[in-house]
């Protein structure tokens, strides 16, 4: 769907707005969000955007329709638009689309486009309304990456369980496939900033996701496992630079991936304290057609622990610690020190947030991140080089209904 | 003013105090359901699966219609009782339902009467309500209580 939809979006959107809570036409629930922010940065630009001079390419819209046809019965869609930086660039794309047959408490089915599960927050990640912070920890739900484990079309069997010994226990399962648009995905923004190479084409083949979280019978406290694998995808890259004769510049060349990851989420609210910390770890291999020498295997491993607390009806702050090892088995960063930096092996990142609740439909973020690394930064948005010490300033509005 | 008058005004107080305090009910609200519904009383981990959206039906098949207030003491109260949720926490629950297609937004009213009255006139429906208010078309079936 092309930008010019993207008006039209915006009428529908300030048409919900002007009722009161969701919108509803013949049956149909409709809801939205628009948010805008900027992102400034001392030293580093971050996310493909040019945040050292202050972007404010930075901002999720959506509408959805929903409706129960019968009791078990329900369709629905949400449109989304995004932008950050290089990627989204407000393309309005399909966020969800799917049929939901609930057969039982315990067992239903989806078909269609549907969300994956990586962690507790993935599935909302592009709602702001509906955490504390303006960015997830990059360590667990990282930006440029979210290609990924964001949605598929496929199908999704889930339900709910419960026993008073044991507590609830949600789970689904989900198999299917979905190719990122190579225009405005972070995936073909990072194989492009190597200068070397850009993405032709992605085929991600059958995919495989599974979650599972149980609510304990201790109040407040749940705790998460979550994963997703994909065997047979790939990539048809086009080369910039002759690393062998049997690969020209200027020719195309495929790569293969096999990748996985998990997530394992511990989550305990009490009142109006929440504390929470995820842990990822994930395994790519990587094996080239044509450049065998560029095979590899590499586990990346990321951890966060966080807390928020609602102070009063309008006010809840939030902070978390975020590590990042894009090589587990290189955490000192020896390798990249060959290279010149030994801090592109990790990202750490100490971030504060303030959530102000203006009323029901609007609220305002503020959020600073102290970082140290460089693991998450693209060298197309850094040509003069990284710094390893940084700051990095988000502010966000949200508008929902 | 003599310390008889003083000691019968200070006399009047208290028992206007008294009274005040005493009016004040034991409970915070009421879970009702309609008539209709198989169950007499209703333990805090059923109401919990139903006003999260994960049990929809009655053991007589019959569908779970449950209606919230939009606020109040009775609402937080209620929440933090059933759920162990605080209102912007229920309400952020809720949002992630309806934006990851998993639901709509559940009923809700400001007006305690017109939960009354859609709890009365709708088989299977269930809501709660500040205690005191006449509820004789309808049936309680759990209390909160006064925090």
């Amino acid at each position: 769907m092309k930008k010019r939809y993207f008006s039209y979006l915006m009428v529908l959107i300030f048409f919900g707005a002007s009722c009161a809570g969701a919108a509803d036409l013949a049956g149909v629930e409709i809801h939205g969000f628009i948010s805008q922010g900027l992102l400034w940065s001392d030293n580093n630009s971050y996310f493909s955007a040019d945040t050292e001079d202050t972007s404010f390419q930075f901002n999720e819209l959506g509408i959805n329709f929903g409706k129960s046809l019968t009791d078990q019965l329900r369709v629905g869609m949400q449109f989304f638009s995004r932008d950050l930086g290089s990627t989204g660039n407000n393309e309005v794309v399909i966020d969800w689309a799917y049929g939901d047959y609930r057969w039982r408490d315990w067992l239903g089915i989806r078909a269609g486009l549907v969300k994956m599960p990586h962690g507790l927050y993935n599935d909302t990640r592009d709602q702001d309304m509906i955490r504390t912070a303006i960015l997830l920890p990059q360590s667990v739900y990282p930006e440029m990456e979210r290609d990924y484990y964001t949605r598929m079309w496929g199908a999704e069997i889930y339900g709910n369980v419960f026993a008073e010994v044991i507590g609830n226990i949600s789970y689904k399962f989900l198999v299917g496939t979905y190719t990122p648009d190579t225009d405005n995905s972070g995936l073909a923004v990072g194989v492009a900033s190597s200068g070397f190479m850009e993405v032709q084409d992605f085929n991600h083949g059958i995919q495989y996701s599974a979650g599972l979280i149980w609510e304990t019978p201790l109040d407040g406290l749940r705790v998460g496992a979550t994963g997703w694998i994909m065997n047979d995808a790939g990539a048809d890259l086009k080369m910039f630079y002759e690393f062998d004769p049997s690969v020209p510049s200027g020719s195309v060349t495929s790569l293969e991936v096999k990748r996985w990851a998990t997530v394992y989420s511990i989550e305990y609210i009490w009142e109006n304290l929440r504390l929470t910390a995820e842990y990822r770890r994930e395994h790519t291999e990587n094996r080239w057609t044509d450049l065998a020498f560029f095979n590899s295997d590499v586990d990346a491993e990321g951890y966060y622990a966080g807390a928020t607390y609602r102070f009063t009806d309008w006010l809840e702050a939030g902070t978390y610690y975020s590590v990042f090892y894009p090589d587990r088995d290189d955490r000192d960063g020896d390798r990249y020190a060959a290279q010149g930096n030994d801090f592109q092996a990790w990202q750490k990142d100490f971030a504060l947030s303030l959530r102000f609740d203006i009323n029901e439909y609007w609220l305002l973020k503020l959020e600073g991140h102290v970082m140290d690394g460089a693991a998450t930064l693209l060298s197309s948005d850094n040509p003069d080089g990284f710094e390893e010490d940084d700051f990095l300033f988000a502010a966000k509005a949200t508008f929902n209904f | 003013m003599n310390i008889k008058k003083y000691g019968q005004m200070l006399l009047l107080a208290c028992a206007l105090l008294l009274m005040t305090v005493s009016a004040v009910p034991a409970q915070q609200a009421v879970v009702i359901c309609n008539k209709t519904v198989p169950h007499d009383s209703l333990g805090s981990s059923d109401i919990q699966q139903i006003f999260l959206g994960r049990k929809t039906r009655w053991s007589d098949n019959q569908k779970i219609s449950f209606v919230i207030m939009k606020d109040g003491e009775a609402h937080t109260e209620f929440l933090r009782s059933y759920v162990s949720k605080t209102p912007s926490q229920y309400q952020a629950f809720w949002r992630k339902m309806v934006f990851t297609g998993q639901s709509g937004l559940p009923l809700s009213f400001s007006a305690p009467e017109e939960i009354i009255n859609y709890v009365a006139a709708t088989p299977g429906a269930i809501g709660y309500v500040p205690a005191g208010l006449p509820h004789d078309r309808v049936k309680v079936v759990a209390t909160v209580p006064a925090n």
